[in-house]
């Protein structure tokens, strides 16, 4: 009798410790790395571009939250059923930022019209990227990206690295990063008319084998006042609870 | 009726014809469906804000003190107006309409704490927006684009002239300069602020 019920722990211990070892984890936009830690360092954070987040989720990747930084990606996993509906937690706005000693003397996007300058965009399919065309498209400087020499970046903090580092004179980028990185980056800012809606949502993934438990959590964490007094702290607005 | 006398009422006829059409404006007749092309998203984008700024305006003009009964009333014809511009504008900008709670007028409370005030802020918003249309009619690339901003042209003109002419001023004192987005955009930015977005 002992012995059987010895077998059967070992048995459930085998059987439980894959799960256990597996940490929960959260997806987040390369824009989240800061603040996300700091209301709550347990998870295993992968963050990146939210277009290859997504990408990586739907070709089986083990993640337990997802959050990114435009609805586009959330919206999509949610229609196909991979995760609960989308939940809105924080909005940003986009600013041009430039090295701290602003080597080309930038003092307006409109700068950019002369062409010349080392420029880093996001590529189309990342957030920023998108949300940087259509503000240019609404200020009708599209053509900036061909009269300047473009780097396109697969997310913001590679834009955030290379403006830092001075491999770009100016790059497009959220008012959340620059505030993180305001000790080596100078701000411009962009005409608030012309600004892009920028939310961030987030949802819990939906797939076998899943953390739900600890997704929800996670979740209300981030909504909780200390969360949202956190993602302000960081830059980030902040939506009315609802 | 001779010769001169026809032609004088063919002429107020046609007159007449057009200045109904203008009235009545985009929300009556049947537009080509505009497809923005280019820069053209610029003109409509603009043209969202600032007539969602200048729609804000007509209603809290109806609360300022010192409006007459028609005034009032051509007050509460154009924010019908204003709202069919927007609703417009933003079928044609598709994906790149405004959304709810993007954008909202932010009026310092001393410029609308009279009538004189208040119409000052009003013919700034109506100016900026016939500034940046007159481009918009004259560069917009895409032929229904362009049609629709001449058709808002037309009615924010007439708004323009009347409310110069409510404080004194010459109602056809001619139009404004055209505007780019970067001049307009400047003096818009006053006038607007972003809701969900007040970290900054």
């Amino acid at each position: 009798m002992r012995l059987r019920a010895a077998l059967l722990l070992a048995a459930a211990m085998v059987l439980a410790a894959p799960a256990a070892a597996q940490a929960f984890t959260v997806f987040g936009a390369a824009s989240l790395s800061a603040a996300f830690p700091q209301i709550n360092n347990s998870p295993r954070y992968n963050f990146a571009g939210s277009n290859q987040l997504r990408l990586q989720m739907e070709r089986g990747a083990s993640a337990d939250l997802f959050a990114s930084a435009s609805p586009a990606e959330p919206q999509a996993l949610f229609r196909e059923g991979k995760c609960s509906r989308p939940v809105t937690f924080a909005t940003n706005v986009l600013v041009l930022v430039t090295p701290r000693n602003n080597p080309a003397g930038l003092r307006s996007v409109y700068g950019l019209r002369g062409g010349n300058h080392r420029l880093a965009v996001g590529t189309a399919g990342v957030p920023i990227g998108a949300y940087t065309r259509q503000l240019l498209r609404r200020m009708q400087l599209s053509s900036v990206l061909t009269s300047n020499t473009v780097s396109l970046e697969p997310n913001v903090n590679s834009i955030i690295a290379k403006v830092g580092l001075g491999s770009a004179d100016a790059g497009f980028a959220y008012f959340s990063d620059w505030r993180t990185a305001a000790a080596r980056l100078h701000r411009i800012n962009l005409p608030r008319w012309a600004q892009p809606p920028v939310r961030y949502q987030m949802c819990v993934v939906r797939r076998p084998g899943a953390d739900a438990a600890n997704a929800n959590r996670f979740m209300r964490q981030v909504l909780s006042s200390r969360g949202r007094s956190i993602l302000k702290r960081f830059g980030f607005g902040i939506t009315p609870r609802g | 009726m001779d010769r001169a006398q026809f032609l004088r009422l063919g002429v107020a006829g046609a007159a007449a014809a057009a200045g109904a059409g203008v009235l009545a404006g985009p929300a009556a007749a049947a537009l080509p469906v505009p497809k923005p092309q280019g820069d053209d998203v610029g003109f409509l984008s603009f043209g969202a804000v600032a007539e969602l700024t200048s729609l804000a305006w007509y209603r809290r003009a109806l609360r300022v003190r010192g409006f007459s009964a028609g005034e009032r009333r051509r007050l509460t014809a154009a924010a019908t107006a204003k709202r069919a511009h927007l609703q417009r504008i933003n079928a044609a900008l598709g994906a790149d309409a405004l959304l709810p709670g993007d954008f909202a007028a932010n009026f310092p409370a001393s410029s609308l704490a009279s009538r004189g005030r208040a119409i000052a802020v009003g013919r700034e918003v109506e100016d900026l927006l016939v500034g940046v249309y007159l481009n918009g009619a004259a560069f917009a690339r895409d032929a229904a684009t362009r049609l629709l901003i001449g058709r808002l042209l037309a009615y924010d003109a007439q708004q323009l002239s009347w409310l110069r002419g409510l404080t004194g001023g010459l109602a056809g004192a001619g139009l404004p300069s055209p505007a780019t987005l970067e001049q307009a955009g400047a003096r818009l930015d006053a006038l607007v602020t972003t809701p969900s977005f007040t970290n900054s």
